[in-house]
């Protein structure tokens, strides 16, 4: 299929970027395209004018700082999965891009641009939700900073207001004596995932558990917090018991949704939850063997 | 076998450098000056009256050269009912786009010529289209209730055929029996999703009147006498040409309307006019296939023999039966082949094939062998719990043996040769049986539970008329191809039947080179051109290495005897004497007398004054192909799977396959085929399913939701030969191109349902195997875990 007739700009700066945005009733930033040019080519979108930022250098940029990953939206998951640097200071999001798709996919894919999607069953927006990361907004109105728990509002909807646009986001480091893990269920390798889970665990020196982390994805209509899982672990021993019922009470609260196609409800939910647990006593020997 | 003997070698494919290197030419690669593009309409409900169409806008629209609704095609294409004489078969007349009524979701309703693709697609997004929807028939059980809808209003009825298949007194088998098992199995309706889409150029000349398709098809020479017939010219203006064709699996060997429809268009509008088929357009009218509920029992003695089989097929057919092939194919081969390999005295299986508003089903690779084979293996594996024997015992105690052969099945099928219990015995063998504890305690250790499947079969490959031509279509078994020897001593060889990445073209020249007796590189092998090749009935069901390399072989011999006569002469030597190979011809025991071939050919085109009057000077020949009515290969699949208890996941782990195809022609082909035939038989058992919502919505029009196999999920797969050469068939081969889609599907499975019931669950009878059936029967085991 072509998609529907559309003007193409390219933004070399954000402020080229957002008159362009500015400019038209329906325009839509494109990133690596590996979302929107499928839809588009299916006609479900059919924006007027796009906007190209993926090749803006101030938007090309990553850096850590203070703890903190920040990465502008036109860098690709290829390249912070390769970069010396991140696999360094952040193995947590390197293993997380590795479950996205594939490498062809991931070398025009951007990490924004995920964000942006806000696809429930993505990996990016879960991590971004378990670390507390941030997403930074560009608009007429000069720049803001949307914590990651505000920033995806729905399915594919976000908090960005017409005329925004992504600029960064910033993923704070995960700190000595934590210990982190990632894990999915696809039917494929690089599928979008049946269920994910993005956890952390920090321990105190008694080795009980100083804080805990846990976020699904596949699972809901947005990526959500395990909210259950976390305060069983709060303040506990994590030891086998306390991680089963972390992981029974994973679900908690949480709207699952289901489809005939992929999975039911049912099944996210039980497999979810044996996922969880793996994914925890990951986390946990991890945090052990860090501090 | 004459000459130097590149039959069983595994020589290098020619196909590939050019495929790999991208150079291939598939339809879409093709313009033709003054070519427009063509885009559809098609229908976005199950089932609905058109109560209007308007193209107005549509055709107002920039670019835009023409809209065609079926008034349009009316006069120009005929319509057609896809029947064949099954007795009391019924179908609806079918045209090119849709007349009044739609039938499913993606039926073509409306075309729009435009002078882009673009434009066509912005111009059919015009075309406004009232549907008065009616209810959807979906479920073909459902749907031959009293008071259902009817897909065809005209037929009165929604059941296309109904037939008893099967012979012997099945009741005094049941009667007589110790033990008693059934199934109730249900297999995932699958589409092809072939690499190239479908696609066609089509160009009319008005000065010649000819019409000439390219077209991604199976059955160049089986739709050039249905184009021509359809559209009302002779046969020899039409001239349909495939060059490279990107996958079809039986999916591309029909008459499509969308196709025809361009076609009838380009004559009507004067214009070449292109359509190249989008994946979501796949997804929705592509045949579909494998969609078949079957209940079944078994009959056996106490020490597990065999006494009876008895079967209840259902057939879902979707709205159409596909033209000329029809839809009963798959379910009667469900229904006939079931048996297998196995001593079966007394079968009765009745089968029904039902109308639903789905896309058409048909034949797609391995027709109907997964589910036959799929159920037959899962009640072996039913008897052996209930009779407490090794899955390879009960086997064992039933294949035909080779003192039984040939065998004639309850079902009408004759086994003229085969392996059938030497092929399990190997298979068990390469499988390494001692070592599988050690692997089900590794997989445990890591929470995976290891199950073993075994699934013993027969295809029954390169079938004669009797299956279609018999039956009314054009589809025969005598095929054609016409071998040359040029004046400089290379060959020319015409197949009537296209390569289409099969490695035809490879193994065609081994057989003409060993039959004529020149070295493989003088050959070289030219098809997909009915303007210029003889006559074939196209590539489907395993049948070029027996139909297309007979032909081969005769007109290669028939060649080879030309060119010894004539060397005869030049040599003053009796041709019984003489000796043709590797291009050099010589008197047999004489060494010194060698001539090139090529010698002896430039007097036949160039020096004919050297010759007698009386002489047959040609040097080509078209040799046809006249054998058995079909042949059946046979083998053994082992599929070793773990299903992880946490999620349900499925990976086979590791994958052993027998094959007995007869004579190999190249080794490295067949294991390639057989490769390939795994991987979606894989696809079949784990992974691929349409799914329609409740009002017949297709839910998985693309590859996001309708999954494939991937490098990533297919094992590596260890293949073993045993050759029994064909008794019948010129070289002694047999079909093999859809072997490895027959058997892995039930290898798979058994794979899972052993590895759930050594943990005390019961199996999963769906296809294909989700993780959350896993996760069900799993959580229904009396068992702790
Ligand atoms: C075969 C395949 C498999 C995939 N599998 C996975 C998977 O397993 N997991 C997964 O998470 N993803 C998967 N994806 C999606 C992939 O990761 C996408 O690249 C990603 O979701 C979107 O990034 P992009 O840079 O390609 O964005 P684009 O496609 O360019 O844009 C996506 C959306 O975000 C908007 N957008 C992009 N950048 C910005 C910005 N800076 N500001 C505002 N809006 C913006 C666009 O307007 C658009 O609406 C898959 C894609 C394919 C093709």
């Amino acid at each position: 299929m072509k998609p529907a007739p559309f003007e193409y700009v390219r933004a070399d700066t954000v402020p080229e970027a957002l008159a362009a945005l500015g400019g038209a009733d329906d325009a839509r930033v494109l990133a690596g395209g590996q979302s929107l040019v499928p839809i588009m080519a299916l006609r479900l979108a059919t924006p007027e004018v796009l906007v190209d930022v993926s090749r803006a250098p101030e938007l090309r940029e990553h850096r850590s700082d203070g703890g903190v990953l920040t990465v502008g939206a036109g860098v690709t998951d290829r390249e912070l999965e390769l970069d010396a640097g991140v696999r360094a200071a952040h193995p947590l999001l390197v293993r997380t891009l590795s479950l996205i798709a594939h490498p062809e996919i991931r070398a025009r894919g951007t990490l924004c641009g995920s964000l942006a999607h806000a696809d429930p069953a993505a990996e990016l927006p879960a991590l971004l939700l378990a670390t507390d990361g941030e997403v930074e907004v560009a608009g007429d109105a000069g720049r803001r900073r949307v914590p990651a728990a505000e920033f995806v509002t729905g399915p594919f909807t976000t908090a960005l207001a017409d005329g925004e646009m992504v600029v960064a986001a910033h993923l704070p480091l995960p700190g000595p004596g934590s210990g982190w893990a990632v894990d999915e269920i696809a039917r494929r390798p690089g599928d979008y995932a049946l269920a994910g889970v993005v956890c952390g665990v920090e321990l105190d020196g008694a080795g009980r558990c100083a804080g805990a982390r846990v976020a699904l994805f596949g699972v809901a209509a947005t990526p959500v917090r395990a909210h259950g899982a976390e305060r069983v672990l709060d303040g506990a021993v994590p030891d086998d018991a306390a991680l089963d019922a972390a992981a029974a009470a994973a679900f908690d609260g949480v709207d699952v949704i289901g489809d005939e196609v992929h999975a039911s409800a049912g099944y996210r939910r039980r497999a979810g939850a044996a996922l969880v647990r793996r994914a925890l006593t990951a986390a946990v020997r991890a945090a052990g063997e860090g501090a | 076998m004459t000459g130097t003997g590149y039959v069983g070698r595994a020589v290098r494919r020619r196909e590939d450098p050019r495929l790999l290197a991208g150079r291939g030419r598939y339809v879409d690669d093709v313009t033709e000056p003054r070519q427009a593009y063509v885009a559809f309409v098609r229908s976005p409900v199950a089932s609905a009256r058109i109560a209007r169409i308007d193209t107005s806008a549509a055709r107002s629209a920039p670019d835009v050269l023409a809209v065609l609704t079926a008034d349009d095609l009316a006069g120009h294409c005929s319509g057609w009912r896809g029947l064949l004489s099954w007795p009391g078969m019924v179908a609806g007349e079918q045209t090119a786009l849709a007349t009044g009524v739609v039938r499913h979701v993606g039926e073509p309703v409306a075309l729009v010529v435009a002078t882009g693709r673009g434009p066509a697609e912005d111009a059919a997004e015009l075309v406004e289209v009232d549907y008065e929807e009616r209810p959807a028939v979906l479920d073909p059980v459902a749907a031959l209730e009293p008071g259902s809808p009817l897909v065809h209003e005209e037929l009165g009825t929604n059941l296309c055929f109904a037939s008893p298949f099967g012979s012997g007194d099945v009741d005094a088998a049941f009667a007589g029996a110790d033990t008693v098992v059934d199934v109730t199995v249900r297999t995932g309706r699958h589409t092809a999703v072939a690499l190239e889409t479908r696609g066609i150029l089509a160009a009319f000349d008005r000065d010649e009147r000819t019409l000439t398709v390219r077209i991604s098809t199976q059955a160049p020479q089986m739709l050039q006498t249905l184009y021509a017939r359809l559209l009302g010219l002779p046969e020899n203006s039409v001239r349909v040409i495939t060059e490279h064709v990107g996958g079809a699996f039986g999916m591309k060997a029909f008459v499509y309307p969308d196709e025809i429809a361009v076609a009838a268009a380009a004559m009507l509008l004067d214009r070449p006019l292109k359509w190249t088929q989008d994946r979501y357009e796949a997804m929705q009218s592509d045949t579909q296939a494998r969609d078949e509920r079957v209940t079944a029992s078994l009959a056996l003695t106490a020490d597990g023999r065999i006494l009876g089989l008895r079967s209840q097929v259902v057939s879902d057919a979707g709205a159409w039966s596909m033209y000329p092939r029809g839809c009963v194919t798959e379910g009667v081969q469900v229904a006939t082949i079931m048996p297998g390999p196995y001593r079966v005295p007394a079968v009765a299986a009745d089968l029904r094939v039902v109308y639903t508003n789905k896309a058409p089903l048909a034949v797609y690779r391995a027709v109907g062998h997964p589910p036959a084979i799929l159920v037959m293996e899962l009640l072996m594996d039913e008897a052996a719990r209930a009779l407490g024997l090794a899955p390879d015992e009960v086997r064992r105690r039933n294949l035909v043996r080779p003192e039984d052969l040939p065998y004639t099945s309850a079902t009408g099928n004759v086994y003229d040769s085969g392996s059938h219990l030497e092929s399990l015995e190997r298979a068990v063998a390469l499988l390494g049986p001692d070592g599988l504890e050690e692997r089900r305690r590794d997989a445990a250790a890591r929470g995976r539970l290891l199950g073993v499947g075994l699934a013993a079969f027969v295809e029954l490959s390169a079938p004669g008329a009797m299956f279609y031509g018999a039956k009314g279509a054009p589809i025969t078994a005598h095929d054609q191809v016409e071998v040359t020897l040029q004046p400089d001593g290379s060959v020319t060889v015409l197949l009537g039947t296209p390569g289409q990445g099969q490695g035809l073209h490879t193994t065609a020249a081994q057989v003409v080179a060993d039959g004529l007796g020149v070295p493989l590189e003088a050959v070289r092998v030219v098809s997909g051109d009915t303007g210029v090749v003889p006559h074939g009935s196209g590539v489907w069901a395993s049948r070029s290495a027996v139909v297309s390399a007979g032909a081969a072989h005769a007109a290669a011999v028939e060649v080879r005897g030309r060119v010894l006569a004539l060397a005869g002469h030049l040599l003053e030597a009796d041709p019984a004497d003489l000796e043709l190979s590797e291009g050099v011809v010589g008197v047999r025991g004489v060494p010194g007398t060698r001539v090139p071939v090529h010698e002896i050919a430039a007097v036949a085109y160039w020096g004919t004054h050297r010759l007698p009057p009386d002489l047959e000077v040609g040097l080509g020949a078209v040799g046809s192909y006249a054998g058995p009515p079909y042949t059946f290969n046979n083998g053994t699949h082992v599929a070793v799977v773990e299903v992880e208890r946490a999620t349900g996941l499925v990976r086979v782990v590791d994958y052993v396959v027998v094959e007995d195809c007869g004579v190999l022609i190249n080794p490295d082909i067949v294991d390639g085929q057989i490769r390939g035939g795994v991987a979606q038989g894989l696809g079949g058992a784990l992974l691929e399913q349409v799914v329609h919502d409740p009002n017949g919505q297709p839910q998985t029009s693309t590859m996001l939701d309708y999954l494939v196999p991937t490098a990533y999920d297919v094992p590596d797969i260890r293949i073993e030969h045993i050759q029994t050469p064909a008794p019948t068939t010129t070289l002694g081969t047999k079909g093999v191109g859809e072997a490895g889609t027959a058997g892995a599907p039930a290898a798979v499975h058994c794979a899972v349902n052993d590895a759930l019931a050594r943990a005390g669950a019961g199996g999963v009878f769906r296809q294909p195997i989700r993780p959350e059936d896993v996760l069900d029967a799993l959580d229904r085991a009396p068992a702790s875990r």
